[in-house]
């Protein structure tokens, strides 16, 4: 039995409650009192709930609908309720809870489209950090920046599917209206220089440059990891892009 | 050996280099870009959201039934998509 003037064993049985758990107010009722306000409350931080989920998972949203995603988040938000006041990053849990849910069963690329929507959700929220620009790196002699490591930039996020999901997920950003999965492995990476978040397809070879990168391996290991699991990739290109993309931080 | 991969990988990189500065000049924020994290929309405590919301005292949602009802009416009726679809996993 809780103190009755206690205010956090008083919010803990009111969000128990709101979740389902209506007898751990108990203690603060009347007999047989079941308060109708509580539905409000309930019926507000669900829709909270999936209105964040709404805002974090556009792509999903765009794909399966209105109806079914609110449908789907419901469940979701009832099973994975938020575990930190704030909602803005809302459902990371969203993708993996989607690959057994069995509605979805017939949109098999349903999770890696609520993977990528994530990966910009955790960009946008990353840390600040300065972008390194080709200047930055034209001013280093050519002979030392094999023996250099990079640092990778805070909100650089990205993700590698054997499927076009990537293209899917781009094209559907873009309001396109011919959507297609190829079949053929893809790569998308998220940066974030300062005028806002970037997505872009990449090599999947050069998610293997910037896991070295990420390891702390200097660019010529870097380089080399790179060619030995793709033997036709073009370095330069992929530095380039990365550079471009502004995925770099620093330079040690 | 060593000093020839290094070698190589040094034409590599310095070569990415000259093609990253043939792009056009990384473009500085304006000093009114900075971002603005705001109030979430989401967290608001509104009674005016819409559907879903219960400002009379009763919830009109039931997302526990066990019927699901709801068919999937977004882009993805449009979607093609390759054959051997069940190898979506992600690999990283």
């Amino acid at each position: 039995m809780p103190a009755l003037n206690d205010l956090a064993a008083f919010q803990d049985a009111f969000a128990g409650a709101l979740i389902g758990e209506p007898t751990k107010l108990t203690p603060w009722l009347a007999p047989d009192e079941t308060p109708p306000g509580l539905a409000v409350y309930r019926g507000s931080t669900t829709s909270g709930m999936i209105d964040a989920l709404e805002a974090n998972y556009p792509t999903v949203l765009q794909i399966v609908g209105r109806d079914w995603f609110r449908a789907a988040a419901g469940r979701f938000a009832a099973e994975h309720p938020p575990t930190e006041p704030s909602l803005l990053a809302y459902g990371a849990a969203f993708g993996a809870w989607l690959e057994h849910f069995a509605p979805s069963a017939d949109l098999p690329y349903l999770p890696g489209i609520a993977r990528l929507d994530r990966l910009w959700t955790e960009a946008l929220f990353a840390a600040d950090a300065p972008v390194l620009n080709a200047c930055d790196f034209a001013a280093i002699p050519p002979a030392r920046l094999p023996f250099l490591r990079v640092c990778v930039h805070p909100a650089v996020r990205w993700a590698v599917f054997d499927q076009g999901l990537p293209g899917l997920w781009l094209a559907s950003r873009a309001g396109d209206s011919e959507l297609e999965i190829e079949d053929t492995p893809q790569a998308m990476l998220v940066t974030r220089p300062a005028t806002g978040i970037e997505t872009r397809l990449i090599a999947p070879a050069a998610t293997t440059f910037l896991k070295a990168c990420v390891g702390g391996k200097h660019l010529h290991r870097a380089t080399a990891d790179t060619l030995a699991r793709h033997t036709e990739a073009e370095v330069s290109r992929i530095f380039a892009g990365l550079i471009g993309a502004g995925a770099f931080t620093a330079l040690r | 050996m060593k000093t020839t991969l290094a070698l190589a990988a040094m034409a590599a990189l310095s070569a990415g280099v000259a093609y990253a500065s043939q792009k056009p000049v990384h473009v500085e924020a304006k000093p009114d870009q900075e971002k603005c994290y705001g109030i979430a929309k989401a967290g608001e405590n509104d009674c005016g959201a819409g559907p879903g919301t219960a400002c009379g005292g009763t919830s009109t949602i039931d997302y526990q039934g066990n019927a699901w009802k709801y068919v999937a009416k977004g882009t993805c009726t449009s979607i093609k998509t390759p054959k051997g679809m069940g190898s979506l996993t992600p690999k990283a």
